[in-house]
């Protein structure tokens, strides 16, 4: 150090510059994500906060439902620790291609473009492990599947669609998929997806308040298992006895649509193929994206 | 974060930089005495560093799609290609330091010829190929 000088002195004498470039990269991974997204031109989130009610299911026949109205469309399966979007759209042997330009992803049914950490994860039976000790810690764990997320918004390349659906994790803290919404620039709103157990709505409820506190749009409910279709008589008879009607007029919310257990819904989950268009599941989903259809062009012409 | 040179009074500039398992060594230069000087960085700041998906140094240049989604994965949930039995023993004899290279090596050899596994034999196609033993 020279004579007469402290580090104070020195410091204010030199010029800083940030050789790493952290606020750069930072900038520059936004702008990639804000340029990718810029080029869909509506993004729904189908959340629950209650795991096992079927959000993957609804995801996926929404998706279709809106392709065979002839929108060109795209499923973001953000359930890093369970993806299953892959086998129900019958991708589990294909996965991405890697270009310079971006991430190719694989194209199911109606050549609906998939994005799924499942799509690199060889056998079924594997599950999603991250390398070092960032798997095993909360903190690291959460900060890298956000950043997992944001690279599936930024580097796949989506092209030119209309729909982008975004199937979002179950949470035991009903707070966790809002704030993955959140990070979806210009994110439509949320589907929400529960099964009419007061188990279920009760969690539905604190991620619906969540979500609305954090300024996301609720555009709708949709209650699933709401029902058994005898495969003799084809009556529809209740399995639960939750009270949906009533929490969807506490909440103030749309109720998008009732989707009963059926054994050819499940069959073509698990075959990953979609159902047949005159399936009455297929039409109450067709009915549905009507209606979401018809709320997003409300919005727009206001 | 930035050093300085004490008996220049200026930054040292960042040079490069060494994987190490976990942490990273990296290495400074002053520009004006060339004294050189090495940072080992903290294995947990490293991870958490990564996961934001920044890279240390300098190093912003050619951005790769989905780079951090397939470089944190587990590597061997990531790859297509399956090791018999019989291989996976045989590999385990390979000296520890050369393991990750030959493993690479093989599983390399093996996607260019389209096998999905990894047997005996291919492992003698690729030890005759990179190392000229037949």
């Amino acid at each position: 150090m020279s004579e007469g000088k402290d580090l104070k002195s020195i410091i204010k004498s030199l010029e800083y510059s940030d050789t790493a470039k952290i606020v750069s990269q930072v900038v520059k991974q936004q702008g990639r994500v804000r340029a990718n997204m810029d080029k869909v031109r509506h993004k729904i989130a189908v959340m629950s906060g209650k795991g096992g009610v079927g959000k993957s299911m609804v995801t996926v026949n929404l998706a279709i439902a809106f392709a065979r109205r002839g929108y060109r469309v795209g499923i973001l399966d953000s359930d890093f620790n369970g993806p299953c979007i892959p086998k129900m759209m019958g991708l589990s042997d294909l996965s991405f291609q890697i270009t310079p330009e971006g991430a190719i992803p694989p194209l199911g049914p109606f050549h609906i473009k998939v994005a799924s950490l499942g799509s690199f994860v060889s056998r079924e039976e594997n599950c999603t492990r991250w390398k070092g000790p960032i798997g095993s810690t909360p903190v690291w764990l959460g900060t890298l599947e956000m950043s997992v997320l944001r690279e599936f918004l930024s580097d796949v390349i989506w092209g030119d669609i209309d729909y982008l659906f975004i199937d979002l994790p179950p949470g035991a803290a009903a707070d966790k998929p809002p704030a993955i919404a959140r990070f979806i620039p210009d994110l439509d709103g949320a589907v929400v997806v529960t099964i009419p157990t007061e188990i279920s709505l009760s969690v539905v409820r604190k991620s619906i308040a969540y979500a609305r506190g954090l300024g996301i749009s609720i555009l709708g409910l949709i209650e699933n298992m709401s029902g058994f279709v005898c495969p003799g008589c084809g009556v529809e008879a209740s399995q639960f006895e939750g009270e949906t009607q009533r929490v969807v007029s506490n909440l103030d919310i749309t109720l998008l649509g009732k989707i009963p257990f059926d054994r050819n819904l499940s069959r073509c989950c698990d075959r990953g193929e979609p159902l047949e268009e005159g399936h009455f599941i297929a039409r109450r989903f067709s009915e549905i994206s009507g209606v979401i259809t018809e709320l997003l062009s409300s919005r727009e012409s206001e | 974060m930035k050093f300085l040179c004490l008996k220049c009074d200026g930054y040292l500039n960042y040079e490069g930089q060494e994987d190490l398992e976990g942490s990273l060594g990296i290495i400074f230069r002053c520009p004006g005495c060339g004294y050189r000087t090495a940072m080992v960085t903290n294995p947990a700041e490293t991870h958490l560093v990564h996961s934001m998906g920044i890279r240390i140094g300098s190093g912003t240049s050619g951005h790769a799609p989905l780079e951090l989604t397939r470089t944190a994965l587990d590597e061997d949930r990531i790859t297509d290609i399956e090791w018999t039995e019989e291989a996976k023993s045989r590999l385990e004899n390979v000296p520890l330091f050369a393991r990750p290279m030959a493993k690479t090596g093989i599983e390399k050899l093996a996607r260019e010829k389209g096998y999905k596994k990894i047997t005996a034999e291919i492992m003698d196609e690729a030890r005759e190929r990179y190392m000229g033993i037949s």
